[in-house]
């Protein structure tokens, strides 16, 4: 099973498939780092005379004054996270406005995870069997004494190890890229998470604060689990249908769809079971209310797993049983 | 060749790892946010100890006030919610050049004893309590009515118990704010009888006015300490200062207190 997976990982790589991702990913990052840099000076010129510490000391202030004539306990608890949040700032001397590179990984990901990492996974994913079609290699592989559905399997795992390793790539080059212009301060830095929204109101009793680390490790982990169920869902429609143009299309389809759905099916509620309004999870650890009422992180969650499995027996099924000439 | 082979080898490593490193992540992530709420009290009592040491500022040339007690401060029945102490702060503004910071603490219902607890165990009530220039205290509506059910039982022996009662906790609420706060002026705000209009309105006066007259006796013997009376305002015309529920002031009701409390506060 192993020579089939490594067979599969050279086929992979011999299509400069990783690479292609890897350069991609890498010139983006630097667009957005050298964009950051921008803002950064930006920033300084425009606040160069106010010293970003009392700038800070003003906010915790007004936050405290607010916190005196608070009414609601859930306000007040959260006040009082944010300004601890703020504190820490100060006294391990983090600038909020000019983030070292974990903060821009974690920026980077939030906003990676419903288009550009499921597209990069889809680079990989989506050519892995229909290119067997269309190089006319099928024949060959199937004429092999080894059951189909192990040559399915194979090419599977073979996917599963480069969509980690593409999570992976991303996260490395994203904080090494950042890191070299921003330094790589912060990484105990704490975030706030925890909120949750309950009956369209936010609800902030149990808001409390991650070191960001452990927040990236939490991100890093629902991007590979999103990246993992869009590699799947584009594995399914590689096994069925036999043209890698028309399978990038529809995914390609699918997800715009959704992230033009998720700003626009506020009213559509059977909406929420579709697979593309469902990959922004990390929208789910911060303050940000869902789509769609009634979605949460639990829900997105079995939501994809089973798009995911329901994709992948499809792909076996078809695979196993349909006839090649 | 073999370096290739070699280098995927290592790849497939590297990914391999990562995907258990990625799952691992995904889990935590899980774990983090279903099961784990010891996890999340555990981590409250932090932020808890942080209030005492939120900071209590000085003279800033700031009137504080804090409001505590039962619906009357809460403003209960007034439309717009903003009770005598919402009425009070405005006529304030107008009156004084200070910026005004409110605090209302009050809860519907509250009785005596409550308001004890609240004193002894929110640490934010007491450094609000701390930090006032002003307290305003309307308590003791509760305990008397019982939410109309004293009605049915008028006799003298019931009326003592609860009375006596009240004393006792109004002397620890006053000696506690005075306690913490030694400096602030307290307004007590006084009862008013809502049962005017009803049958045994003259045992009720009398019983509201013997109240009255207790809790103006305790508060003498606290410094700067004012009892107001609001007895007098709802006297003739008591329908008209009244709520729809018959018990809480209506919005004029709720302003003609908050006159007489902002006419005793000057700078």
């Amino acid at each position: 099973m192993i020579n089939l997976v490594y067979n599969e990982m050279v086929k992979l790589t011999g299509k400069r498939r990783l690479v292609v991702v890897t350069v991609i990913i890498a010139i983006l990052i630097s667009l957005f780092t050298y964009a950051q840099y921008q803002q950064a000076i930006e920033n300084r010129e425009r606040y160069g005379d106010v010293d970003w510490r009392t700038a800070l000391e003003q906010r915790i202030q007004m936050w405290e004054s607010r916190l005196e004539r608070n009414r609601t306990a859930e306000e007040t608890q959260e006040l009082e996270i944010r300004i601890a949040q703020q504190r820490y700032y100060l006294e391990h001397d983090i600038n909020p406005s000019e983030p070292g590179a974990p903060t821009f990984v974690r920026g980077f990901v939030e906003n990676g995870i419903n288009l550009l990492l499921p597209l990069m996974v889809m680079v990989v994913a989506a050519d892995i069997v229909s290119s067997e079609h269309s190089g006319g290699t099928m024949k060959v592989l199937l004429t092999k004494p080894i059951r189909r559905s192990r040559i399915l399997l194979s090419k599977y795992v073979a996917l599963t190890l480069s969509v980690s390793a593409i999570i992976t790539i991303f996260g490395l080059l994203s904080a090494v890229i950042s890191g070299l212009v921003f330094g790589f301060q912060g990484w105990n830095a704490p975030v706030l998470t925890g909120f949750a929204v309950s009956g369209g109101e936010l609800d902030a009793t149990s808001v409390r604060t991650l070191p960001q680390w452990e927040y990236i490790l939490m991100e890093l982990g629902l991007a590979w689990y999103v990246s993992l169920i869009i590699a799947t869902i584009t594995f399914m429609l590689s096994v069925l249908v036999r043209s890698t143009a028309a399978v990038m299309g529809i995914m390609l389809a699918c997800l715009i769809a959704g992230t033009i759905l998720s700003s626009m099916v506020a009213s559509w509620e059977t909406a929420k079971y579709l697979f593309m309004v469902n990959l922004e999870l990390i929208d789910y650890l911060e303050d940000a209310a869902p789509p769609i009422e009634g979605m949460s992180l639990g829900f997105s969650f079995i939501v994809l797993l089973v798009w995911g499995i329901s994709a992948l027996a499809v792909a076996f099924v078809s695979f196993t049983r349909r006839d090649v000439y | 060749m073999t370096r290739r082979g070699k280098a995927i080898g290592w790849l497939m490593g590297a990914a391999a790892v990562s995907c258990i490193v990625w799952a691992g992540g995904l889990a935590w992530t899980m774990t983090d946010y279903f099961g784990d709420s010891p996890a999340v009290v555990a981590e409250k009592p932090p932020a808890e100890e942080e209030q005492p040491a939120a900071p209590i500022v000085a003279d800033d040339g700031r009137l504080r006030i804090a409001a505590l007690g039962d619906s009357l401060t809460r403003g209960a029945g007034d439309p717009e919610g903003k009770g005598y102490v919402g009425y009070m702060t405005d006529l304030l503004q107008d009156k004084l050049d200070d910026e005004i910071e409110l605090t209302n603490m009050a809860v519907n219902g509250q009785i005596s004893s409550e308001l004890l607890t609240l004193l002894d165990q929110d640490s934010n009530a007491a450094s609000q309590v701390k930090a006032a220039d002003i307290i305003v205290l309307s308590i003791g509506g509760n305990d008397l009515f019982q939410g109309g059910q004293t009605l049915k039982r008028l006799d003298e022996a019931n009326i003592e118990t609860i009375e006596l009662a009240y004393e006792q906790d109004l002397t620890t609420i006053l000696t506690k704010l005075r306690s913490l706060n030694t400096t602030a002026r307290i307004f007590l705000i006084g009862l008013y009888n809502p049962f005017m209009e009803l049958e045994d309105h003259e045992r009720t006066s009398e019983i509201v006015r013997e109240w009255n007259f207790n809790a103006a006796e305790i508060a003498a013997a606290y410094p700067d300490t004012v009892m107001v009376p609001t007895y007098d305002l709802f006297q003739l015309q008591v329908l008209d200062y009244l709520a729809r529920d018959l018990f809480h002031p209506n919005a004029e009701g709720y302003k003609l207190i908050g006159e007489r409390v902002a006419a005793l506060i000057t700078e």
